[in-house]
């Protein structure tokens, strides 16, 4: 027995135990009302002149606006971590090469603007803020929510496996006992498992295309959770199935 | 000269009639025939991967054996028509409770970052390391320390819930 041969035993096992990687959550901020009050408290504080408003909001809107960047760019970070972890099948490795240039460049943009936050006055800091908030919504969230879609469907394949692997023996059993003794609802039961896993098969393909062909990530996200939802009908069949079978075993 | 030339002729013909000492040649040839015979060379190759191949499978047996020994592999379990896995609700279970949660999973909304939880920790951290970056530009007009070390205390408590990444852009956007 080989070492290599052991290593494919514990992952097997592993694979068949549902094992999944953890999928890493963004850094919380921390950035209140509270916080983005302070900007109105100067502006109506009596005590300040003019002069030293302007500098003293100027300086909070700059502490906020580059706070909140710094932590959209932890976002980028465990994005990049869980694109990392994901070891994708060879025809979607283009797909998260891709997506990791993406991110690379969505983090030269948030030090670009922080670059740019350092000269500017308190127009300068609010156009910052509208270029950030634009940005985010036309790049980077669309990114964000593909990059999830991936990580969610490579996630999925270890339950398809187990699922073809049930499948597969329960075929063999009812074919057995269908041999042996035939019963109708067995076989019912059966076709209907065997229905039910070939829809989720279907539409787990078609999120991978849906992946890999850049549409939208929200028709992406939809297929994934419909072949999730018609893998669970499949282990529902499995387990009418189970008990006919066992019914029909000889006690 | 033609003389000389003939004489050597007779020399070199008569050594064709030149014999080894016949006692010489019975020995040499038993002494040959009894010599060990090396076996031909694609022979021994076939007989070295033969026993390669025995090895190898000797190997490969005693593993099987082990394996059935340890109770890790039951060979009537994969030969049977009815496997147990089949019929085991205990593993029908855990797969089909998997997928549950896979689903949860799937309906959790990603954070958009968030600042759902406001750690002070992670704030303060970030807080300090931005003042830090900013204190150090030379343009700035404006002590970003002073600012940072006298925070406006919270007046209420819907003012200490933390806003997501575009919440607040939106806010420093006006």
């Amino acid at each position: 027995m080989t070492v290599s041969a052991m290593a494919a035993i514990f992952a097997t096992i592993f694979c068949v135990a549902g094992f999944h990687a953890p999928v890493a959550h963004a850094a919380d901020c921390g950035i209140t009302a509270s916080d983005l009050d302070q900007i109105t408290a100067i502006q109506n504080d009596p005590s300040l002149d003019a002069s030293d408003e302007i500098k003293q909001e100027l300086a909070v809107r700059k502490q906020l606006v580059g706070v909140t960047i710094i932590c959209a760019q932890q976002e980028v970070q465990v994005l990049q971590t869980n694109l990392q972890n994901v070891s994708v099948e060879s025809d979607m490795r283009s797909l998260q090469s891709q997506m990791m240039g993406d991110l690379n460049e969505s983090d030269d943009f948030y030090n670009t603007e922080l670059t740019k936050l350092s000269v500017v006055g308190i127009a300068g800091t609010k156009a910052i803020a509208q270029e950030v908030l634009a940005w985010r919504a036309n790049t980077f969230i669309p990114l964000n929510e593909d990059i999830n879609d991936l990580v969610l469907w490579n996630q999925n394949q270890d339950l398809f496996n187990t699922a073809q692997t049930r499948m597969t023996q329960t075929q063999q059993a009812v074919s057995y006992l269908e041999g042996v003794a035939p019963d109708a609802d067995l076989q019912a039961a059966f076709n209907a498992a065997q229905s039910s896993f070939s829809t989720a098969q279907s539409e787990n393909a078609a999120a991978k295309a849906s992946l890999l062909g850049n549409l939208s990530p929200n028709q992406t996200y939809a297929l994934i959770k419909q072949s999730l939802a018609s893998l669970s009908d499949t282990y529902d069949n499995f387990s009418t199935v189970s008990a006919l079978i066992k019914k029909n075993l000889p006690q | 000269m033609t003389i000389t030339k003939m004489k050597l002729s007779d020399i070199l013909k008569q050594f064709k009639y030149i014999e080894p000492d016949a006692e010489f040649s019975v020995r040499s040839r038993t002494e040959i025939l009894l010599s060990p015979q090396a076996a031909p060379r694609t022979w021994r190759s076939v007989f070295t991967v033969l026993h390669m191949v025995e090895t190898g499978a000797a190997v490969a047996l005693a593993g099987f054996f082990i394996f059935i020994l340890a109770g890790s592999f039951s060979p009537t379990r994969s030969i049977a028509p009815i496997q147990y896995a089949v019929i085991d609700p205990a593993g029908l279970h855990a797969e089909a409770q998997a997928i549950d949660m896979q689903i949860q999973l799937t309906d959790v909304e990603y954070p958009q970052v968030t600042s759902t939880a406001a750690t002070s920790t992670a704030s303060a951290a970030i807080s300090s390391a931005f003042a830090g970056a900013v204190a150090a530009q030379p343009t700035s007009s404006v002590s970003v320390s002073t600012l940072t070390a006298a925070p406006v205390v919270p007046t209420s408590t819907a003012s200490t819930t933390a806003l997501s990444v575009d919440q607040v852009l939106q806010q420093l956007s006006q």
